[in-house]
């Protein structure tokens, strides 16, 4: 059956077009934030800061406009199906991107003071690989989702798991370094916090994937129940 | 869970050479609201004009298939029978002028008889009352039914239908005559009585069977193209026809 006269709701296809460069815009900028951050655990670079901290500031605007259209459209077109997932799933997929800018300035901040201080070097190859298995994560994820393909995640959980291994066994390795006075407590203290940002990136990774999944498929995929170690997010 | 009250199996119908209603099938659930919906001429009013038999009184009509209220084969029974069984609230409501607004409501159970002056003086209060209109009526019952607003009258109309005591009620666009605050009244009304009667009602808007329906069918050229949850239906429809007609976009 096919239906006949071609409508095609020309103002709300304007809208969810502006939405979609918006959110194309916001993701791209979120991902070169990240990957900018963490290339900055490799060696001191004074400008990471402040071009992450940029970055950062543009995703927050883009952010609230992406909210505020997002709300008018759902006002003004009461939009269902497909259209309606395309806007849940941008407020969503948006605070995500927001808080990967978030950390990206934090993770460039922390690096910024680690390689000033000089010490606790033995953690930073594994922050970089930890760093490099979560911006690969968020890429992954991203291209999903502006691709719209649910099938490029189905690795994300995995990931995330062995994302969730690096982060303990390096909290382990600091806080011996810690214990054995190799670092100094501020070193500590800021490894500590990339090893937290990294693993927290990687659930905002996994939170874009199954935002993807339910784009496409209007499937949210079963979670499994918490890990009962695991702190609230 | 709530069983199926009315239950319609392969139903077809006609005018004349055109058929208007493709072998369809579909259950109504007790207490449950459900919605159909589809674009103009798709057969939505045809179909529920056929669940009471009143497809059957236009010239050149004609169905078949079965419909079961409770069971019962409808096709079977006295036909004004099952009017009341399966009482209908029409586009634009269709007061009794010559009537008083007490009259209009009685006036089913007068054509029904055997009831006494205090059965049908409760009846009637009872039924302006689950209509929501008792307070804005409760000083003029002898008044006339046309100094009354559009949405009132059509409130007076469901008063009407529900004074017999119906088993389930089908609405065809019953609030596309009225201003949204009357749409409104009536959405309410429809939520509120789903719990007494299963509903059917005919919407050609969308967002009104996303409010008031727990279910909802949607229908293309006669033929039943997808029934779902209306949350389901609306959030993730099954079949892309239906995608296409809920997010606007034909062709």
């Amino acid at each position: 059956m096919t239906m006949g006269g071609r409508v095609e709701r020309k103002a709300l296809s304007e809208e969810l077009n502006t939405l979609r460069e918006n959110m194309t815009t916001i993701a791209t900028l979120s991902v070169q934030a990240i990957e900018r951050a963490v290339a900055g655990l490799d060696a001191p670079d004074p400008g990471v800061v402040g071009d992450v901290s940029a970055i950062d500031r543009e995703v927050y605007g883009l952010k609230e406009r992406i909210v505020r259209n997002c709300v008018e459209t759902i006002a003004l077109h009461a939009p269902v199906a497909k259209d309606l997932r395309t806007i849940t799933v941008a407020l969503e997929v948006t605070t995500d991107l927001d808080r990967i800018g978030r950390y990206a300035k934090d993770i460039a901040e922390s690096a910024h003071e680690l390689h000033r201080e000089g010490d606790g070097r033995e953690s930073l190859p594994k922050l970089r690989e930890m760093g490099n298995l979560t911006v690969g994560m968020i890429r992954t994820a991203v291209n999903a989702y502006l691709a719209g393909d649910s099938t490029s995640v189905s690795h994300i959980h995995a990931d995330d798991d062995a994302v969730d291994r690096f982060h303990d066994e390096l909290f382990q390795l600091i806080i011996e370094g810690m214990a054995r006075r190799s670092v100094t407590p501020r070193t500590g203290a800021e490894c500590i916090l990339i090893n937290r940002y990294l693993e927290r990136l990687s659930d905002h990774a996994v939170n874009i994937g199954e935002w993807v999944v339910y784009l496409v498929t209007g499937e949210r995929p079963v979670r499994l129940p918490r890990r009962p170690d695991s702190p609230p997010s | 869970m709530t069983g199926d009250k009315l239950v319609v199996e392969n139903l077809n119908a006609w005018y004349g050479k055109t058929h208007a209603v493709q072998d369809i099938s579909l259950s109504f659930p007790d207490k449950r609201a459900t919605a159909i919906i589809g674009p103009s001429g798709c057969g939505k009013s045809t179909f529920i004009r056929c669940l009471n038999r009143i497809h059957e009184t236009q010239p050149k009509a004609r169905a078949e298939g079965k419909v079961l209220l409770d069971g019962a084969d409808v096709y079977a029974d006295d036909p004004t029978e099952i009017r009341r069984k399966i009482g209908m609230v029409f586009q634009r409501p269709n007061v009794f002028p010559t009537m008083s607004i007490y009259g209009n409501v009685a006036a089913g159970l007068k054509l029904h008889g055997g009831y006494s002056h205090d059965e049908m003086d409760r009846l009637v209060i009872e039924s302006l009352k689950k209509a929501a209109l008792w307070e804005e009526v409760k000083e003029k019952l002898d008044q006339s039914a046309l100094q009354l607003s559009g949405g009132q009258q059509q409130r007076l109309c469901i008063a009407r239908a529900l004074a017999v005591q119906p088993e389930v009620l089908l609405m065809d666009e019953p609030a596309s005559a009225l201003d949204p605050i009357s749409t409104a009244r009536i959405e309410d009304l429809i939520f509120d009585l789903k719990n007494q009667v299963p509903v059917v009602i005919v919407t050609h808007n969308m967002q009104q069977a996303a409010r008031v329906a727990d279910r909802t069918a949607f229908l293309y050229l006669g033929k039943l193209v997808e029934v779902a949850p209306t949350r389901d239906l609306f959030e993730r429809p099954a079949e892309k026809l239906t995608e296409s007609y809920i997010t606007g976009r034909f062709g």
